[in-house]
């Protein structure tokens, strides 16, 4: 190792040793916990337990549920966002004027801390003090219902996420050199076929970053769906099984095993972006 | 083929900046046409206002007589090369060639040949598979050309298209478009800022200078009698040498020399000032025992030599009046003489070649010399 490299190494060592400190250490430790039979309320009986939790986590149809309503949520959250945050980061990149106060604007949902977006929401939504069913027309319990429910949910992530979602894609916008969209226009494209064969194609590695950053973020919902519904009409998520595991049975060995099955989860969804999609996190150099 | 006329076009930006003064600019079919000047001078934005990426703020835009300043790029059939290429780097260079036919819903069928022949014409056919990004800067240049072509546009216009290649490559390329404009025949606008791809490429050249054109000609005329003083600096390198004059008891005063009046200038009256100019070639060097009429010639020391192969430059100063102690001036000599740096040449003044401006208005004055017969 070259004096230069071993400074490198040395430079990096306190930001390495603070994320084996909260990452890796958490991790292992969470592992370790999920291959012993470890329930805070009958400590007597614990001890090794090899894979007996994993089977019984994913022998449980309750895990299955769980992932099932995840993806539901992530995929119509993400999948909106994604629409809705491409229509503002266009608006925003050719706003004539105001730009710096739209964006300030349009960011503010994001400031917001996601258990008073949700509450803000819950009552929104309240049959009896809510302005929704006034506004609509309606007397639906919105919270009360399946569907509704992740209805309810999945407006609020999307309200909340959006401007996140756009800001990325604005970075990706403004990368989209001028002269390309020009040529475009002078060989006779439309604004449509513009934005579909010369924008969205240079624009794939900034969406494919932004879906996985929403992606990872939307499959760990917690605090939404915890504030809003507490798992309640069959709307739990992975992440509020494993609470309700860990905080609420108290049985350690069991959550662990959920926590480990969430953690392998957003790997694999991070593979797939990666290799599956072909993202490019690592800017690639012109030969 | 078009014939594409510029009415009275002016552009305007909001914060009050003048793009372009009014203008009103004819380009022949089928002629290759040339937009020179300095940058800032309006000349990219004459050719988008022609391709329509630019709306005029007044004028109009005519192709073959018809209107189309309101017209979209995609209803002009112009096709652009643009300075970067603006090659579409996720695309191949059979996809980039291809685009405008794409866009135009052709079918694969109809697209291939025409692609081929494309390809063929600019030497691209073994590239064809091959990303903008794994291209050389000549090979981008001409897949930007190509894909111009595939159309078969009514006009091509290039947007300083050779800026981006190295000095050899430039010239091969240069000599590569001239040949291409003899064989499509189509109408060529061509912006440049260099004055040498002007004289070398354009049959007809508009000089512009903060967005007002300051003489349209052929790139003899614009050299043997520029308009005025901007002109007769822009084009022609190295730079014509401009001294003031004044006309005194029949004779051309210079700072380093005295001329006697060309026959056409006896309308210029005594004392008037004049800014005149010498092209390098307008001076000749002679020997001392030379005889040539004495009061043309003049003795210089020799500040710095050019010496080009075909041709030598010397560098001198002379001594000035008033406001210029010196003025530095540059003249053409014989290779083959030998002139040293520091040692004093004896030059005279071929006084065929000189032009004389008005001093104030930098305008040139027609009484000026013509070749004698």
């Amino acid at each position: 190792m070259s004096r230069e490299e071993r400074l490198g190494w040395l430079l990096c060592a306190p930001a390495a040793l603070a994320m084996v400190a909260v990452t890796a250490w958490p991790l292992v430790h969470a592992l370790g916990l999920s291959l012993f039979h470890y329930d805070l309320r009958f400590p007597a009986r614990r001890g090794f337990a090899g894979l007996d939790n994993y089977v019984s986590v994913l022998g449980s149809e309750v895990w299955w549920q769980s992932l099932a309503n995840t993806l539901v949520i992530t995929m119509g959250s993400v999948t909106i966002e994604l629409v809705l945050g491409m229509a503002l980061a266009l608006m925003m990149h050719r706003a004539l004027f105001l730009r710096r106060t739209l964006r300030a604007v349009a960011l503010v949902p994001y400031a917001v801390i996601t258990v008073v977006a949700a509450l803000a929401w819950k009552l929104a939504f309240d049959p009896v003090s809510g302005f929704v069913n006034p506004w609509l027309g309606v007397d639906q319990a919105w919270l009360g219902e399946r569907w509704s429910a992740f209805l309810v949910i999945i407006l609020t992530e999307v309200w909340k996420t959006t401007p996140f979602m756009a800001l990325l894609l604005l970075a990706g916008l403004t990368l989209v050199p001028r002269e390309l969209l020009e040529a475009a226009r002078v060989d006779g494209a439309s604004a449509w076929q513009r934005f579909r064969h010369v924008t969205l194609p240079l624009m794939r590695p900034a969406i494919l970053v932004a879906l996985l950053f929403r992606t990872l973020d939307a499959f760990r919902i917690f605090d939404t769906v915890y504030v809003q519904t507490r798992g309640a009409q069959g709307t739990e998520t992975v992440s509020v099984v494993g609470y309700e595991t860990l905080m609420g049975r108290l049985n350690l060995g069991l959550g662990s095993a959920v926590s480990v099955l969430i953690f392998l989860c957003v790997v694999a969804i991070a593979w797939l972006f990666v290799r599956g999609l072909g993202l490019h996190l690592a800017r690639r150099t012109e030969p | 083929m078009a014939r594409i006329e510029l009415d009275d076009i002016s552009k305007h930006y909001p914060d009050g900046t003048v793009a372009v003064h009014p203008t009103r600019l004819t380009i022949e079919d089928g002629e290759f046409f040339i937009l020179v000047g300095p940058s800032g001078c309006g000349k990219s934005t004459l050719l988008n206002i022609m391709v329509g990426l630019t709306a005029p703020t007044a004028g109009e835009v005519r192709v073959d007589g018809r209107a189309v300043t309101g017209l979209d790029p995609r209803a002009r059939n112009m096709a652009m090369v643009f300075q970067n290429y603006a090659l579409y780097p996720h695309m191949t260079v059979a996809e980039n060639i291809a685009f405008p036919l794409r866009m135009a819903g052709l079918d694969k069928r109809e697209m291939e040949p025409r692609v081929a022949a494309a390809a063929k014409m600019l030497e691209l056919d073994d590239l064809l598979g091959r990303r903008p990004a794994e291209l050389s800067g000549g090979q981008r240049q001409r897949v930007a050309m190509a894909r111009a072509m595939v159309r078969e546009p009514v006009a091509f216009l290039l947007d300083e298209p050779l800026s981006n290649l190295d000095a050899r490559l430039r010239v091969q390329m240069r000599d590569e478009l001239a040949r291409l404009h003899r064989r499509l025949g189509t109408t060529m606008v061509y912006v440049t800022h260099d004055q040498t791809e002007a004289m070398t490429l354009g049959q007809r050249v508009a000089v512009l200078r903060e967005g007002r054109v300051q003489q349209v000609d052929s790139p003899r005329t614009l050299y043997e009698a520029p308009a005025n003083l901007f002109v007769a600096g822009f084009m022609g390198a190295p730079t014509m040498n401009l001294l003031p004059g004044v006309v005194r008891g029949g004779v051309l005063v210079l700072p380093m020399v005295e001329l006697p009046l060309p026959a056409a200038a006896g309308l210029l009256e005594e004392g008037r000032p004049v800014t005149v100019g010498l092209r390098p070639e307008a001076f000749v060097r002679v020997a001392e025992d030379e005889h040539v009429a004495r009061e043309r010639v003049f003795e210089a020391r020799v500040e710095r030599v050019e010496w080009l192969g075909a041709d030598g430059f010397v560098h001198f100063e002379v001594a000035g009046s008033g406001d210029h102690a010196h003025h530095r001036l540059v003249a053409r000599v014989a290779p083959a003489l030998a002139v040293t740096v520091g040692a004093p040449v004896c030059l005279a003044v071929d006084a065929d070649h000189l032009h004389l401006f008005d001093a104030h208005s930098g305008q040139r004055l027609d009484v000026t010399a013509t070749r004698s017969p």
